[in-house]
């Protein structure tokens, strides 16, 4: 049977070292070492939950829920990110559409897709080698506002049942990648509502899959901005690990980087 | 708010065919012909700031592009390779 044997979140963004290194080191630090931690759970698989930055998709055609479903992954490039490609893993992406509209809920198709920044500056450090395979599941907020938390929530609690009734042994790693508090082509760019994030994360520590689902977009669009509303693919991650408890990685709230910066490891208990 | 008729089109374009974005330099009223843009849209895309940019409706995301691409990011840029030469 499959299982999901790590479960991690980290914010999906970098930004200029200068004037602020030591808040960069420690961020990249902690991103490098939940890269190391990822690979020492040996995983067949890692299932990046994000948001896409409207690279791959448009308004005109909303996909709040989407995967990629191709064997390979040329990646977009653009933060000047390698374009190495990335292998997928098609069985278990169209496997788990099918599971999940069986169940109700729709999760396009991402097929062509460039993967863009939200997938590749956390796996291109999780797997600097690019050999284990992966999928991108795309929680895409930019389609405001949709999707919620609390499709959210139903998103992973799906995720769960889907990986742990694989046939095979399939051991998956899931990374949530996004957030925290930030806008992005606003006024308040450059804003970041540290108390926001603490408190998010603390919800987070304590595996609070309620108090998680129960925020509201519009709530988070107000105090954590368009960029906040990433943090959904934290609770898909969460909600795929019940009763997990967080340990934080990193947090740095940097303005220089317009973003509130976090990473953080679900241990199941 | 809803962008002006035919920005988001527009930028959307842009991202699909990068070969046509340094128009946004060289010749954007050759781009802003192609896609219908009002002449009120014209002058804040040519010289808005990102806040002006926002006001009008245009989507966040779109707002960051929209400026790289006019030479105007709201973010220094720097070399990712600080970071992933050391992975």
């Amino acid at each position: 049977m499959g299982s999901i044997v790590g479960a991690f979140a980290m914010s999906h963004q970098l930004g200029a070292p200068d004037g602020v290194e030591e808040q960069s080191e420690r961020v990249f630090q902690g991103m490098r070492e939940i890269g190391r931690r990822i690979r020492a759970l040996e995983p067949s698989l890692i299932v990046v939950v994000t948001s896409d930055h409207l690279n791959n998709f448009s308004l005109e055609a909303p996909a709040p829920f989407a995967i990629g479903t191709a064997k390979e992954f040329t990646p977009l490039g653009d933060m000047g990110l390698p374009r190495d490609p990335i292998p997928g893993s098609p069985g278990f992406a169209e496997g788990f559409q099918t599971f999940a509209r069986s169940r109700g809920l729709s999760v396009a198709t991402a097929d062509p897709v460039h993967p863009d920044h939200g997938v590749m500056i956390p796996l291109g450090i999780t797997d600097p080698e690019r050999r284990i395979p992966a999928v991108p599941l795309y929680v895409n907020t930019v389609f405001y506002p949709e999707p919620g938390p609390a499709e959210s929530r139903r998103l992973g609690e799906l995720l769960r049942a889907y990986a742990e009734g694989l046939p095979d042994d399939a051991r998956v790693v899931l990374l949530g990648a996004g957030g925290l508090s930030h806008w992005v082509g606003m006024p308040q760019e450059g804003t970041i509502n540290e108390l926001w994030d603490r408190q998010f994360l603390a919800d987070m520590l304590k595996g609070d899959i309620d108090a998680l689902a129960a925020r509201d977009n519009s709530e988070i669009l107000r105090v954590a901005g368009n960029g906040g509303l990433e943090v959904n693919a934290w609770i898909v991650i969460a909600a795929a690990m019940p009763g997990a408890r967080g340990e934080i990685l990193f947090y740095e709230a940097i303005p220089e980087w317009a973003t509130g910066m976090a990473g953080m490891e679900l241990h199941a208990v | 708010m809803t962008a002006p008729p035919g920005v988001h089109a527009l930028i959307e374009h842009l991202v699909r065919c990068p070969e046509e974005r340094a128009l946004v330099k060289t010749d954007p009223d050759a781009l802003f012909a192609r896609f219908g843009i009002g002449e009120e849209a014209r002058a804040v895309l040519r010289q808005g700031t990102r806040d002006e940019l926002s006001r009008i409706g245009i989507h966040g995301n779109y707002v960051i592009k929209w400026l790289i691409w006019s030479g105007r990011p709201t973010l220094p840029f720097f070399a990712m390779s600080h970071f992933f030469d050391r992975r």
